[in-house]
């Protein structure tokens, strides 16, 4: 799971533009590592929750800076719901919230 | 700004041990930051610079470097107490600037205090200069000021920049700047900071948060803890800074709730025309604001609110998350802006130096209640039963004991509160405060407000006005007093504000007294539809129950209670 979550966390970064050379698990996301801009660190914090099935408070996201990599990895692979509480196959149909 | 020398400067400040609150300004020259980029930008013309114009870091440090020329030609030296009573931000924190350029000590004055009570405050600081504006030297009139230098602020700016000695190095615990607490009829409180502890939530928190290319408006009065903090925040961060003045503009006399009557549509108007991400203000601002439907206004821009002093108000905050925008991703359409912003609330005083909580608060949230959030991680916060000293159990009600590097270094000239207010090693904040089990904290009322009501029952009079407020969404604000009358007996005064177009002939007396639940309702007197001339108030807005007090609760009146 903390592979995938790492792998996709990545892939988000080089998405909005940032180069991940040199970023790995003890980078913090904040200004003594990757530099993520407050709205980066927002739209990552985002992109993280509607992939993995999770969810920040506003203070935890307001608190990403100071978090490596690893760190996001470990709390995010935390709350992803176990296995068996994942919807049945068929809840996969019903229609999905929208952002608007 | 270029986001790499945004981000060299931040890391450089932070490695840099001697950066604090006195010499933020050489510090962010000598580690690089660019004199085009941003300084300050006042409301108010600035030696010839007009109102609303963006002062670069260049400008600025010029406009400074001419105040700290004149002040040390006039004979201005370190450790020299120089109050500065004025009306414009802008003579008010090039003033600090410059005076601790100099390794003196300003001892900022909110140019809302009344003639007779800054007179008394500058005789108790036995300072070595004042510097006033015209208005506030017309206010002082033909009271005595002891001081070897009177400057006036006009002048000061005239100075040689060229001429400016080189900047004081400080030491961590010098002290750079006093500001005073609330004053009205009495001479408040003077709290002294020291380099290392004004600068040390800007240090340990804000330099260490995200990046972000903010814009921000300021409406905390300039003379204050708070003023000083944002505008070396802003600084530090590199951000455009807008420092209105006499938080948005005084609108009647001082003293009362009328002195901001016309700041909430001068907070509006600021935000229009700057278009800030960020807004700072105290309770006050946020009470203004519920004066407007804030639907018909252009809030779009700001993301974040910024509350400290009082804890603010569920209703006051409600309109304020429902306005401005936040970032929203979806798949199809990425990061984009959507309705609804962010208000982080966090109670703080001058003598914490900084807020020691935060509660951020959304259109999705929900956690009210006075609830005031967690400590930031620099705070240690206790709950403590001065009957014994120890701390409370979860659920309920203690005083707040607080060790944080943020604290003021005590009171100028008053060892007797400096020593009054510590306990066990910790600076008693005042505050009374609960925690739930998941570590929230709830502030309920002021120590000084609170009333025994016998069995173990106590009337909190800051809680009950949220309750009250709540209940009644036509109050706009809403005070509450209890203490005892001229018998002997424990009544309970409650003063409504009510919103533009409530009917006042309506009887909020049973939504009251539901509000203050038993035994506090039985205390009951009276409630009252008040106008803003009613409100006794601090310069910064802050309601001063003390007095409110000694005004109305002398009577006896002990009548069943009613809305007259």
């Amino acid at each position: 799971m903390i592979d995938s979550i790492r792998q996709f966390i990545f892939s988000s970064l080089r998405e909005m533009n940032y180069d991940t050379d040199g970023i790995d698990d003890d980078t913090q996301l904040g200004p003594r590592g990757a530099d993520l801009a407050s709205l980066s660190l927002a739209e990552l914090a985002v992109r993280v929750e509607d992939e993995f099935g999770v969810a920040f408070s506003e203070e935890e996201a307001e608190e990403l800076a100071g978090k490596t990599v690893g760190e996001f990895c470990v709390i995010v692979a935390e709350r992803v719901p176990a296995p068996d509480a994942m919807p049945a196959p068929d809840a996969e149909a019903a229609p999905k919230a929208e952002v608007n | 700004m270029d986001a790499t020398e945004v981000r060299q400067v931040r890391a450089a400040l932070l490695a840099d041990p001697e950066v604090g609150a006195g010499n933020v300004l050489p510090k962010l020259i000598e580690h690089g930051a660019g004199p085009d980029g941003p300084g300050i930008t006042f409301d108010v013309e600035v030696d010839g610079h007009p109102a609303w114009a963006p002062l670069t870091l260049g400008a600025l440090r010029d406009r400074v470097a001419a105040r700290a020329a004149w002040l040390h030609e006039r004979g201005v030296r370190p450790r020299d107490p120089v109050a500065v009573y004025v009306s414009s931000s802008a003579d008010c924190l090039l003033n600090f600037m410059a005076l601790t350029w100099l390794g003196a000590i300003p001892a900022l004055m909110n140019g809302g205090l009344p003639g007779t009570i800054a007179a008394g405050f500058i005789e108790r600081l036995r300072g070595a200069g004042l510097i006033t504006d015209a208005a506030h030297r017309e206010i002082l009139g033909d009271q005595p000021v002891d001081v070897a230098i009177h400057a006036d602020a006009a002048e000061v700016g005239t100075g040689d920049p060229a001429r400016a000695p080189g900047y004081y190095r400080h030491h961590r615990e010098d002290p750079i700047a006093i500001t005073h607490s609330s004053g009205t009829t009495r001479v408040p409180a003077a709290v002294v900071h020291s380099h290392a502890s004004l600068f040390a939530a800007i240090r340990l928190v804000h330099l260490e948060s995200a990046r972000a290319p903010e814009r921000t408006l300021c409406v905390f009065p300039a003379a204050h803890a708070a003023g000083i903090i944002s505008t070396q925040l802003a600084l530090c961060n590199r951000h455009e800074h807008m420092f209105l003045s006499a938080q948005g503009g005084q609108g009647g006399p001082v003293g009362h709730g009328a002195q901001f009557a016309t700041s909430g549509e001068a907070v509006l108007d600021a935000i229009e025309r700057w278009r800030p991400t960020g807004v700072y203000g105290f309770a006050v601002t946020w009470s203004e604001l519920a004066r407007f439907d804030l639907s018909a206004r252009d809030l779009s821009s700001v993301r974040l609110w910024f509350n400290t002093g009082d804890c603010a108000h569920e209703a006051h905050v409600r309109p304020l998350v429902a306005a401005g925008s936040h970032v929203v991703y979806t798949r199809e359409h990425g990061a984009t802006l959507a309705p609804g912003s962010k208000f982080i609330d966090g109670i703080g005083s001058s003598e914490m130096g900084h807020s020691a909580f935060r509660v951020v608060h959304a259109a999705t949230t929900t956690r009210y209640g006075r609830c005031v959030g967690k400590p930031y991680p620099f705070a240690e916060v206790v709950l403590l039963n001065m009957a014994d000293g120890t701390e409370v159990p979860v659920g309920q009600v203690g005083h707040v004991g607080l060790k944080s590097p943020t604290l003021a270094l005590g009171y100028w000239n008053d060892s007797v509160n400096t020593y009054r207010t510590r306990f066990r090693g910790y600076y008693l904040t005042g505050d009374l405060m609960y925690r739930d089990e998941d570590g929230f904290y709830y502030h309920v009322d002021r120590e000084i407000d609170a009333v025994d009501l016998g069995g173990g029952n106590w009337l909190y009079t800051s809680m009950s006005e949220e309750r009250i407020m709540m209940r009644c969404p036509d109050v706009r604000d809403c005070t509450v007093i209890a203490g005892r009358d001229s018998g002997g007996a424990i009544v309970t005064d409650v003063f409504l504000q009510l919103a533009a177009g409530a009917p006042e002939d309506v009887d909020r007396t049973p939504a009251v007294r539901e509000a203050l639940g038993e035994p506090a309702a039985g205390t009951l007197r009276r409630v009252v539809a008040v106008r803003e001339e009613d409100i006794v108030t601090g310069p910064t807005g802050k309601v001063r129950k003390f007095l409110m007090r000694e005004r109305h609760l002398a009577g006896t009146g002990a009548g069943a209670a009613g809305q007259s």
